[in-house]
This record gives C-alpha cells, structure tokens and sequence, in this order.
C-alpha cells in the first residue's frame, strides 16, 4: 500500500533520510521506531508529501507522492488521516468545529448531519459530549484524542500517528494505544505509527521498522525486533548494544 | 574576509528575492482564491470585524491628533501672512492626499499586520498549517485569503474615517486658536479638494491594504523556529509593511501628481 524507495532527505548539511527504504501492507500497522533525531518525524512527513525527497520516492497505491502536483496530492491526501505529536488542533476552533472541519470543506453535508458524525467519532474516542469544548481546556491526552477523532472523520483508509504517546503518563498512554489498536479492528485502516517507545511499538505494531542515523536497520514483526543482535536496534530495546550481551554472560 | 562579506551579501540579497517572490506568489494565490470568498463570507466578516470596528478607536485618536497638529503648524505660518482661513484647505487636501491614508495605514499595520504575523506563524510553528494540508485544506484559501479580503475592504473605510475626524480635529484647532468659523474652514476645503485628491487618497489606502496583508501573511505562514521565531517574524512583518507603504506612497505620489 506505501512503499518509500530509497529516500535520502538533507537540512542545511546533515543527512537526515539515508536511504530509507520501507513498504508498509494494507491494514497492517507498522512502527517506525528511533531515538531523538533518527529522522521519523521527516520519513512520515515524507509520506503525505509534506516534505519532498532529495532523492528517491514514495508510492501510495502506486502513485508516486512527489510527483504529484498541489491538486492531485489534495485528492490522494483524501485518503488520510494524520496526528501530529503537538495533536495540531485549531485553537481558534472548538472540539466540534475541529473534527466538523474536514466534512465542512469536502462534503455537502448538513450541519446536522456533520454534527452527528462529529459525535460518533468522539464516543469511538470515549470523549462524548465535548464538542463545544475550547481546545485550551483540554488535556494532552484529550487533544491526542480529539485529533484522532478529526483524523478518523473522513474514514480514511491510511492514518499516521506522528508519536501519539509522547508526553503523556503510562495510563493515557495505554488508552491512546488501545484506540489505535481499535481503529484497526474496527474500520480496518493501514496505519503507520512513529515512536520512540519499544514497549508500545510491541503492544500495537504488526511489523516494526528501526530507524537508525537516517536508515531501517531492521524490520520485522516485534517478536524479531526483541530477538535482533543488530547494535542498533539493542540500543534501542535495552538503552545500550552491551546490556544484553553482559546479562547473558552474567 | 572579502569573501564572507560577499556571501553575506548575496545571500541578504538572495533572501530578500526569495521574500519578495513568495510575497508576490501568495498574494496572487490568495486573489485567486477569492472566488471560494461566498463559502467563507463568515471568516471574512469575523476579519473585517477585528481589522475595521477593532482599529476604529485607535485610528480615530491618532487621526484627530495629526489633524490638530497640522492646522496648529500651518494656521500659525498663514497667520503671519493674515491668510489664516486658508488652513481649511491645506488641512482637507494633506488628509486627503497623504496623511489620512498614510496614517491610517501604518496604524493597521501596526496593529493589524503584527497580529497577522504572529497568529499565522503561531499557526506554523504549532503545525496547525501542516494540519490543514494533511486534510487537504488549502491554507491560502482558509486563512489569507479571508484575511485579504478584510483588509483590503477595511482600510478604506477606515481611511476615509481618519481623514475626517482628522479635518474634524483640525476645525477644532483653527476656530478655537485661529479663530477661523468651522464653516469657513469645510468651505475652503471643499473648494480646495479635487475629485483626484480623494481618488487618489483611496486607490493609495487600497495599494496599501494588499501590501499589509500579504508581507504579514507571507512572514507568518513562513516562520519558524518556536516562539522567537514568531516573534522575529512579526517584527519583520511590521518593519516591511512600514518600509513598502512609505515607499510605495512616494511612487503612487509621482503617478498621480
């Protein structure tokens, strides 16, 4: 369903995308994992042409991403749903007006009939009843929700979760992991979620990717990612390549 | 050393044509986009409210002033010369052709602008833009344009308001100091002003208005960096609103006079 082929990505003189080669299957959900600065961030961006590559492409349903000019990527971005790290919520805009707002653009829908979606989408997040709620008066684990919701509005058949855990206490966090877990299930959406967290790529991934210095070391399902010998994917599980080496000489 | 001074100067040089492009890119786009202006008529009167009935205090107070300014400078000069019933007219025609919409325009700017700027880039910086463009909602469409519109419809108005509590202002200065009747002063200047004076008064406020609002928009919509990157883009939004409007008001002087 994705595939991003060789993708090399610079800002000012660093290689951020080395190279990134990735294919990610429809109704799966895959986690690209990595630390502070593995570049992400950049490869999802990469994938709803945010950002173009320096070199190589990124194919959605076999159209390629960077090649597509402002009105076809608008109607391949239709397909859809992103949550940002920040939840990217209009401050200007209250919960309902924020999920109302991609059916106010794209559809002929009545107010009462967006309304209505806009309340179906906020049970599936278990947030009913705060569509008149000023985004400021919620919590960070409320606005990670919310933009779930407005990112599920549009039943998209693709949703990127840009760190939708980070920030938040291990019960929010779980909450948040269990919805996405939901949303697959239930509407049967291929998503792609960027993380620092092993434990929750473990918990909602079907496949995990590391990112490592701007390229996927490894990929595999999470039961292989735990079992890697790979330096750069032990770093990432047990915080240093030794620590599992030492343990089991211990 | 040559070298770095060189390659700051091309790259200044360099900054400044990319700014002035995406300036001039983005006021195109966002006149292109004011067909969708019906489906967001709400956006645009909310924006008309905030520029218009929001400025309408501060303009008033800045514009009363200067009108009082200018008659207590000139009536005293046309005293010495027992003309002083000529103040009406030069205070008419200087509101008219140049004060009320230079005024009234770097008031907005100010104001106006700098709140643009900042709201925009805070949008940026936040990754509301970003947002928008993942559902596929055009930015230029849903936050400059209306905010176009609203300027470039405000500004007049509120250029025409300036000029005459501005002429109000300085009535009130030549009858109370001057001694020159209020009805000699309207009447001097209304036989002093010209159809071109309050033409040319208006195309001005309408020239300065895209100006406003595109520099602002641009230096919003391209900030980055956090909250000093808001903050040095408002500042740039000010300062080039200020420069063009002054620069701009010396070449639309030369085309109509």
């Amino acid at each position: 369903m994705i595939e991003i082929v060789d993708v090399w990505k610079n800002f000012g003189k660093k290689d951020v995308l080395r190279g990134v080669n990735l294919k990610v299957k429809k109704g799966c959900t895959t986690v690209i994992i990595g630390g502070s600065g593995a570049g992400k961030t950049v490869l999802i961006r990469h994938i709803i042409g945010l950002f173009k590559p320096d070199r190589g492409d990124v194919f959605i349903g076999g159209i390629s991403v960077p090649n597509l000019n402002a009105e076809e990527l608008e109607k391949v971005r239709k397909q859809f749903g992103m949550v940002f790290q920040s939840g990217a919520l209009l401050n200007s805009l209250t919960v309902g007006e924020n999920i109302a707002l991609p059916l106010m653009e794209h559809t002929n829908m009545s107010v009462d009939e967006i309304m209505k979606v806009v309340g179906e989408k906020l049970r599936m997040v278990h947030l009913s009843g705060i569509e008149d709620e000023s985004i400021a008066n919620l919590s960070g684990g409320m606005k990670k929700r919310v933009a779930v919701a407005r990112a599920i509005v549009r039943n998209p058949e693709i949703i990127l979760y840009d760190e939708p855990t980070a920030g938040l206490d291990m019960v929010m966090a779980r909450r948040v992991e269990n919805l996405i877990g939901d949303l697959k299930e239930r509407l049967g959406v291929t998503s792609v979620v960027v993380t620092h967290d092993i434990g929750g790529a473990c918990r909602i991934g079907d496949r995990i990717a590391v990112l490592s210095e701007g390229e996927i070391v490894e990929a595999g399902s999470p039961e292989e990612i735990m079992k890697s010998k790979t330096p750069a994917v032990r770093r990432l599980v047990y915080g240093n390549s030794d620590h599992c080496i030492l343990r089991r000489g211990a | 050393m040559k070298i770095s001074l060189f390659e700051k100067t091309g790259g200044a040089i360099l900054d400044g044509l990319e700014a002035a492009g995406g300036t001039i890119r983005l006021l195109a786009n966002s006149l292109y986009w004011c067909k969708a202006a019906p489906r967001y008529r709400s956006g645009i009167v909310n924006q008309m409210d905030v520029i218009g009935v929001g400025s309408i205090p501060v303009v008033g107070l800045v514009s009363i002033f200067s009108g009082m300014v200018l008659a207590l400078q000139t009536g005293l000069e046309l005293s010495r010369f027992h003309v002083e019933e000529m103040v009406g007219s030069i205070v008419a025609v200087s509101m008219f052709r140049e004060m009320g919409p230079v005024i009234t325009a770097i008031i907005v700017a100010g104001r106006v602008g700098a709140a643009m700027a900042a709201e925009l880039g805070t949008m940026k910086v936040s990754e509301e833009i970003d947002a928008l463009e993942t559902m596929s909602i055009n930015p230029v469409r849903y936050l400059v344009m209306p905010r176009v519109v609203g300027l470039v419809s405000m500004l007049p108005v509120l250029t025409i308001f300036g000029i005459l509590i501005g002429i109000g202002g300085g009535s009130v200065i030549a009858s109370s100091i001057m001694d020159v009747e209020p009805q000699v002063f309207f009447q001097k200047g209304v036989d002093f002003l010209s159809h071109k004076d309050v033409f040319s008064g208006l195309a001005k406020s309408v020239v300065f208005a895209f100006l406003i609002a595109s520099i602002s928009c641009y230096q919003g919509i391209k900030a980055k960096g956090g909250a000093e990157g808001v903050g040095k883009a408002t500042i740039r939004a000010v300062v080039l609103s200020f420069l063009f409007v002054l620069i701009f008001d010396y070449f639309l002087t030369r085309i109509f006079y």
